[in-house]
């Protein structure tokens, strides 16, 4: 059995748990903050993690759709992380951080991303295309992916990325399996999609609602990261008050029961959001699709076998959640159908 | 809409949706606006929005129509952008949904008032380091900017927010033809339609637009920022005024765009004259 493990081992092309799987089972990426999270979702059966490092200088005040608490905090982290990673066949990706590219950040994050590279990560996520052109200049032949910054949502999106170099573009999140499964179907590259966790409720590149710089020290409990999600007096055209009620709150959250779906759709990328979340939760949640992806490989894409494992995977998320919060994870997220790739949220608003 | 806008004052008129793919008007309709329009020698700019599959296909069918005749498009998608250009006559714009303006966000003074939320003056401090950010745009960087040209953009669209107006200066520099969007400022946009939520449509396909008519003033219960939410986009009003508006004058080309909508009160051709007017240097 060790010589057949060590032979399975070699073939893997990548993967933390040493299987190998069949081509068409997505490879799903976690997030990571941390040496420790990283060896946690490693272990957890991601395929690729993926992170950013903060930033040094000016730039690491500079928070707009992430804060330097979500990233990791040194370079000597990152090799330590890489290292981790590579002994495990694990791929590691590095997201550029920044939505955005002015001029006066140039010099800064040239030098940032170059001492990135050289820690031998795997690939490069990029959500800007002035990053885009920072990369090129510094040379370095990795894979280069598209962030859900550049907001594809067709074809000829993707289509224009490929073009630019990009060899895989993560899909904005709010299209519907039919969208994703034409976009896949026509495209050259490999298509990420997001499944778990932080589905925003609005385009992430127009959303300006923006987390981070959001005075919340004076009045709001931790749980109130995201702005979107917060009560508002709605008024209509006549000034008459109609409530006070989260009226932009379209977050979604899971995929779970959609992965079979996503798989005949032709992704090649499975996303878990979370790069702010402790390793604990981000673990956790890479088990759960780990498992579901497994039970898919297996052949059991319908029926009792898939509904099984989904239910037990499901009252695993229940106890971790009661133990961590109090509520359940169907009372959080099914009971309110926040699922993914859905056109519209028709679950009545809920604050908190 | 459009018959109000061709008996204003104004010297172009914009066509389309920004915002909606359901807002995409039919071939038919668009061949009638382009008539209207041009009967009034004013000249013609259609607006797209950002485009799954299904809207961008109805898009070529209205591209065909316009790639002879010399028409300004507005692109707001990647894709869309793909198609057009390699397409010869069109005068492209780079829509405002492919201009990340940090400046957008409703809280962005919020970097002043951590001084009175944090205990960390340095870290107060620090954050003022990069302040100056928040007030440029993805464009400020000459490589995207040389980009977007290879691909045929001319022009971009902008928001009136008077501390960006010296980024926007450089991005005219650059050799780009400006428009500066007046008193809605984009904060988020959305495809699982907030306002069709609230007003409980099931079904986003068979929508009937109450957007056209209806908005919602929400104020933030305890923060008490105020924004519009209209259809699927949430916008924050800024009011021009004729003396920013003189910070822009070295610009050489540049296009102030009225909207026309009941959160703004212009509706009518009057309305809109009268916006021209108080935009006047006194």
């Amino acid at each position: 059995m060790l010589i057949l493990n060590s032979i399975l081992q070699l073939t893997t092309y990548s993967g933390g748990i040493n299987l190998k799987r069949p081509a068409n089972i997505p490879k799903l990426l976690a997030p990571v903050n941390s040496y420790d999270g990283a060896k946690m979702v490693v272990d957890a059966g991601a395929d690729e993690i993926y992170l950013g490092v903060t930033v040094p200088g000016r730039l690491r005040n500079l928070w707009l759709n992430r804060s330097p608490f979500c990233e990791v905090s040194s370079y000597d982290e990152l090799s330590r992380i890489v290292g981790y990673a590579h002994a495990h066949n694990v791929k590691v990706v590095l997201t550029a951080v920044f939505p955005f590219m002015a001029k006066s950040m140039e010099d800064d994050l040239r030098r940032h991303l170059k001492r990135c590279l050289d820690e031998d990560v795997d690939a490069i996520i990029i959500g800007d295309l002035g990053i885009l052109s920072i990369v090129k200049s510094i040379g370095v032949e990795i894979p280069i992916y598209a962030s859900t910054f550049m907001a594809s949502m067709n074809y000829e999106a993707v289509k224009f990325l490929s073009k630019l170099g990009f060899s895989r573009v993560i899909l904005e999140r709010h299209l519907t399996i039919d969208e994703i499964h034409k976009i896949a179907e026509h495209s050259h590259v490999e298509i990420e999609v997001f499944v778990h966790g932080g589905g925003c409720s609005n385009i992430n590149a127009n959303c300006y609602l923006l987390h981070w710089i959001f005075p919340r020290l004076l009045f709001t409990p931790l749980r109130d990261l995201t702005p979107c999600r917060h009560p508002f007096r709605v008024y209509d055209e006549h000034g008459r008050l109609q409530g006070v009620l989260p009226i932009l709150d379209g977050f979604t959250w899971c995929a779970l029961c959609r992965v079979p779906q996503l798989l005949k759709a032709g992704v090649s990328g499975f996303k878990i959001v979370g790069r702010c979340l402790s390793g604990e939760r981000q673990a956790i949640m890479t088990k759960a699709y780990r498992e579901i992806l497994d039970t898919l490989a297996e052949g059991k894409t319908g029926g009792k076998a898939f509904r099984d494992k989904l239910n037990s995977v499901i009252r695993e998320l229940d106890d971790y959640y009661v133990r961590m919060i109090g509520r359940s994870f169907r009372e959080l997220f099914c009971k309110q159908k926040r699922c993914y790739y859905i056109p519209l949220l028709t679950a009545q608003y809920r604050y908190g | 809409m459009v018959e109000e806008s061709v008996k204003s004052h104004v010297d172009a008129v914009r066509f389309g949706s920004e915002l909606c793919e359901r807002k995409i008007p039919s071939l038919q309709t668009l061949k009638k606006a382009y008539n209207l329009i041009e009967d009034h020698d004013k000249e013609f700019i259609y607006v797209t929005p950002r485009l799954p599959d299904q809207a961008l296909e109805k898009i070529r069918e209205h591209v065909d129509f316009l790639s002879g005749r010399e028409a300004k498009i507005v692109v707001n998608d990647l894709g869309l952008l793909n198609i057009l250009s390699d397409q010869p006559g069109l005068n492209l714009w780079l829509g405002r949904f492919l201009v990340y303006l940090p400046a957008r966000c409703p809280w962005r003074l919020g970097i002043k008032d951590m001084f009175f939320l944090t205990l960390s003056i340095k870290l107060m401090l620090d954050r003022r380091k990069v302040a100056d950010l928040f007030y440029q745009t993805n464009l400020n960087y000459e490589p995207t900017v040389e980009l977007f040209k290879q691909h045929g953009i001319i022009g971009v669209d902008l928001d009136w927010i008077p501390k960006c107006f010296q980024s926007y200066q450089a991005l005219a520099d650059c050799g780009l033809q400006l428009s500066i969007h007046l008193y809605m400022i984009p904060v988020a946009l959305t495809r699982k339609c907030h306002t069709a939520r609230f007003l409980g449509i099931r079904r986003l396909d068979r929508c009937d637009k109450p957007c056209y008519n209806r908005f919602f003033r929400i104020v933030h219960d305890k923060l008490g920022v105020e924004m519009f939410l209209s259809g699927n986009a949430v916008f924050r009003l800024e009011k021009p005024s004729p003396k920013d508006l003189e910070k822009l004058n070295s610009v050489e080309s540049l296009e102030l765009v009225i909207p026309i909508n009941p959160i703004t009160k212009t509706t009518s051709y009057k309305e809109i004259n009268n916006v021209i007017r108080n935009l006047k240097p006194t």
